[in-house]
C-alpha cells in the first residue's frame, strides 16, 4: 500500500487536511457525545411504565365550582354514567396521574418510632376498586381493593387508610428482603394509625419523571372530596378517542362544573418529557447537520483535490495507473486524513464528554461510542470521497500531454 | 517494436469531425531512435499518444512489441503502459509533493514491485543521472534540467523497452538540452527505442531517423526536408 508517500504528499501539503482533520475530530466529539445524550434521553423518556392501558387510556380533568354540591353524590353520579357507556373498560377518579410532573408525595415509615430520615418517599394515588384495571396493573401479590373499602378523603384529611396497594419497587425499598405483603407501615412518627400491604403490583411510576424514586408509587382505596374532580378512564381497545367524545359531552351537561379538559395518557407522558423530546429533537438535528456539513467538507475538500491535480492523475494514469489505483489513492488519503481527525478527536471526546459530566451531570460516555463513533465517521469519509475519487480515476491519461 | 497501419483519429463535434491523424503508417524497429516533428497541430502529439496508449484510436491496427492493443480494454493498456512504455514530458510532470526517490517509485508501486526491487531501481536510476545525492529534494527544489533528468530516471525505472518522449527538452535552455539529450542517446545505445517528438531540427538531426507529420500523415517533405538539411550541412 502507498501509505508512506501519500502521508508525505499530504504533511507538504496541510492546511486544508488539517482543517477537515478538525472538522472531523469535532464530529467525532460532538457527535459521540450527543448520541450518548440522546440515547439516555430516549430511554428516560422510553421507561417502562408498568401501565398497561397506555394506548386506550385519558384522563379527564373538571372543576366543580360551586361550594355547596355533593361532592360524593357527584362522583357516585359520573361513575354511573360512564359505566354505562358501552366503549368503557374501566374507570377510576383519581387524584394526580402518572408520569404527569405533579402529584402527591408523601412517606412511609416502617414503624412508629423510626426517624424521619429513614422513611420511603412515594407517589400517592387514589383510586377505587377498578383502579387496577383501569390503570392495567399487574398485581403479582395480594389483592384489589373490594367496593366497600372504598372511602372519600377530604382534603384536609392526611391520615392514610387502613390498607394499601404498592408497586414492587417500593415494596422492595421498604423490605428488601422480600416479605411486604402483609406488613404494616405509617403514615407519619408516632401515628396511632398503621396502614396493612394488601397487594403489591408489578410496577407503576409515580407522577415526576425525574424523581430517583420514580417506580415508588401506592395506590390507596380512597376517593379525593375535591372540587377537581378527574377520572382516568380505560376504554375498550381502539375505542379511547370515541370515548374521550362521549365522556366529554356527558359530564359537559352538568351546569355544575366546567371540563378543564381531556387528555390521553399518551399525550400526558408527551406533555411531561416535551424538554427531552426537545432535546432529542435539537440533538438528532445537530449529529444530522454536524455530519452532513463534515460530509460536505470531505466532498469539498476532494473535488478542490482532483481538480487542482488533474494533471498530476494524468500523469499518474500515463506511467501505469489504473482506474482503481487512483480511486484507491483518494480513498486512503481520506483514510488518513479521517483518522488523524479521529486520534484527535478521541481527546476532544473525552474532554467534551468530561466538562459535561462535570457541569451537567450528563454521565460519563460509555467507552463503546466512540470506536462506534470513529467507524461511523471512516464510513462517512469514504462514501463522502467516493464520487470525486471516481472523478479521479475517470481522467484522461492524455492529459498528461496536453498543457493544462 | 511499434507497427501503425492505417491509423486514424477524428475528433467529433456536433458540427465538425476532424481528422488528428489520417490512415497514418509508421513502423518503428527495436533500437531505433526516431525524431517526429511536424508543425503545430499537425498530429504529433496525437500520434504521440496513441503510441503510448494514452488515446484510442478510430481505424487501423496497432501493434506494440508484438501484441495488438487495438481491442485491449483500459486495464489491460495501463498495464502495457507501465510495463512497456516510458514518457518523458515536455514540461516534466514530476508530483511537486513527492520527492525525487517517491517520484521515481511512481510507476514502480502500479507494477506491485517489491519494497527492495523498487529501492535498487530507484537508486541506480538516480545515480545514472546524477542525482542520487539529491534523493530527498523536491522538484522544486532543482533546475530545469535536473527536473528533466528526473522524469528520465522515472521514465527508465521499470526498465521499458520503448521511451516516448514529448519535447523533452521543450523548457530546457541549450546547455541543458545538450545534456538532456546526451543521455537520451547514451540510453538508446543500451539498446531502448526511444520515439521523441521535438520542433527542434537540430536535435532531430541526432535522431537515427526523421519523421515528419503533417496533416495528420507522414509526410513525403520529410525526406526532402531531411535531404535539404543534409545538404546544408555538407554545405552544398
Amino acid at each position: 500500500m502507498e501509505f508512506r508517500p501519500i502521508l508525505s504528499a499530504l504533511m507538504r501539503n496541510k492546511a486544508g487536511a488539517l482543517l477537515i482533520a478538525l472538522q472531523i475530530a469535532i464530529t467525532l466529539a460532538v457527535v459521540t457525545n450527543a448520541l450518548y445524550i440522546l440515547k439516555q434521553r430516549q430511554t428516560h423518556i422510553n421507561r417502562p411504565t408498568g401501565i398497561e392501558a397506555t394506548a386506550d387510556a385519558f384522563v379527564i380533568y373538571t372543576r366543580v365550582f360551586r361550594n355547596d354540591i355533593n361532592i360524593e353524590q357527584l362522583v357516585d353520579d359520573d361513575l354511573l354514567k360512564i359505566r354505562a357507556l358501552a366503549d368503557l373498560q374501566a374507570v377510576t377518579p383519581i387524584q394526580s396521574v402518572p408520569v404527569s410532573g405533579g402529584g402527591w408525595g408523601e412517606d412511609f415509615y416502617l414503624s412508629q418510632d423510626q426517624s424521619s430520615d429513614q422513611s420511603v418517599g412515594f407517589g400517592n394515588f387514589m383510586v377505587n376498586q377498578d383502579g387496577v384495571e383501569a390503570l392495567g396493573l399487574d398485581l403479582i401479590e395480594g389483592r384489589n381493593f373490594s367496593t366497600e373499602e372504598i372511602t372519600f378523603r377530604s382534603p384536609v384529611e392526611t391520615v392514610y387508610p387502613r390498607i394499601v396497594l404498592i408497586s414492587k419497587p417500593l415494596a422492595n425499598a421498604l423490605f428488601p428482603d422480600g416479605d411486604a405483603l402483609g406488613q404494616l407501615v405509617y403514615d407519619e412518627l408516632n401515628s396511632p394509625h398503621p396502614t396493612r400491604i394488601i397487594g403489591i403490583y408489578e410496577n407503576m411510576p409515580n407522577a415526576w419523571p425525574n424523581a430517583t424514586m420514580f417506580e415508588n408509587s401506592a395506590l390507596m382505596p380512597q376517593i379525593s372530596a375535591s372540587n377537581d374532580v378527574r377520572y382516568w378512564i380505560r376504554a375498550k381497545p381502539g375505542r379511547r378517542d370515541q370515548l374521550m367524545t362521549e365522556v366529554e359531552q356527558l359530564l359537559g351537561l352538568d351546569r355544575n362544573r366546567i371540563i378543564l379538559g381531556n387528555r390521553t395518557f399518551e399525550e400526558v407522558k408527551a406533555r411531561t418529557y416535551r424538554n427531552d423530546i426537545a432535546m432529542v429533537k435539537l440533538l438528532s438535528g445537530v449529529v444530522a447537520l454536524l455530519t452532513m456539513v463534515t460530509a460536505m467538507g470531505i466532498i469539498g475538500l476532494a473535488w478542490f483535490s482532483v481538480t487542482q491535480r488533474r494533471k498530476q492523475i494524468g500523469t499518474r494514469r500515463a506511467l501505469g495507473a489504473h482506474k482503481m489505483d487512483i480511486l484507491r489513492y483518494f480513498m486512503i488519503e481520506n483514510w488518513l486524513i479521517t483518522s488523524a481527525g479521529l486520534a484527535i478527536g478521541i481527546v476532544l471526546t473525552l474532554a467534551l464528554n468530561y466538562f459535561l459530566d462535570t457541569n451537567f451531570q450528563t454521565g460519563r460516555l460509555v467507552w463503546y461510542y466512540i470506536p462506534v463513533g470513529m467507524l461511523f465517521l471512516w464510513l462517512l469519509g469514504q462514501l463522502a470521497v467516493l464520487a470525486p475519487a471516481r472523478k479521479a480515476a475517470n481522467t484522461d491519461p492524455a492529459l498528461a500531454t496536453r498543457s493544462v | 517494436m511499434l507497427k501503425m497501419q492505417n491509423i486514424s483519429k477524428v475528433y467529433r463535434t456536433d458540427l465538425i469531425e476532424t481528422y488528428a491523424l489520417r490512415e497514418f503508417d509508421l513502423e518503428v524497429n527495436e533500437g531505433e531512435f526516431i525524431a517526429v516533428t511536424g508543425p503545430s497541430g499537425s498530429g504529433k502529439t496525437t500520434f504521440l499518444n496513441i503510441a503510448g496508449l494514452l488515446e484510442t484510436f478510430d481505424h487501423g491496427e496497432y501493434s506494440l512489441d508484438g501484441e495488438n492493443v487495438s481491442q485491449l480494454n483500459d486495464y489491460q493498456r495501463s498495464r502495457l503502459r507501465n510495463e512497456k512504455v516510458g514518457f518523458i514530458f515536455q514540461s516534466f510532470n514530476l508530483i511537486p509533493d513527492l520527492d525525487l526517490f517517491d517520484n521515481v517509485d511512481v510507476p514502480l508501486r502500479y507494477r506491485r514491485m517489491s519494497g527492495r526491487a523498487r529501492k535498487q531501481a530507484i537508486e541506480g536510476m538516480l545515480e545514472m543521472v546524477g542525482l542520487a545525492s539529491r534523493k530527498n529534494y523536491l522538484p522544486s527544489q532543482l533546475s530545469g534540467g535536473q527536473q528533466q533528468r528526473v522524469a528520465i530516471a522515472r521514465a527508465l525505472a521499470g526498465k521499458p523497452r520503448f521511451l516516448l518522449a514529448d519535447e523533452p527538452t521543450g523548457n530546457l535552455d541549450s546547455l541543458m538540452a545538450r545534456q538532456v539529450m546526451d543521455l537520451l542517446e547514451s540510453i538508446n545505445e543500451q539498446g531502448t527505442t526511444i520515439v521523441m517528438v521535438t520542433h527542434d531540427h537540430e536535435l532531430a538531426r541526432r535522431a537515427d531517423r526523421n519523421i515528419q507529420i503533417l496533416d495528420g500523415q507522414v509526410s513525403d517533405l520529410a525526406s526532402i526536408y531531411q535531404a535539404r538539411t543534409e545538404r546544408i550541412a555538407a554545405g552544398e
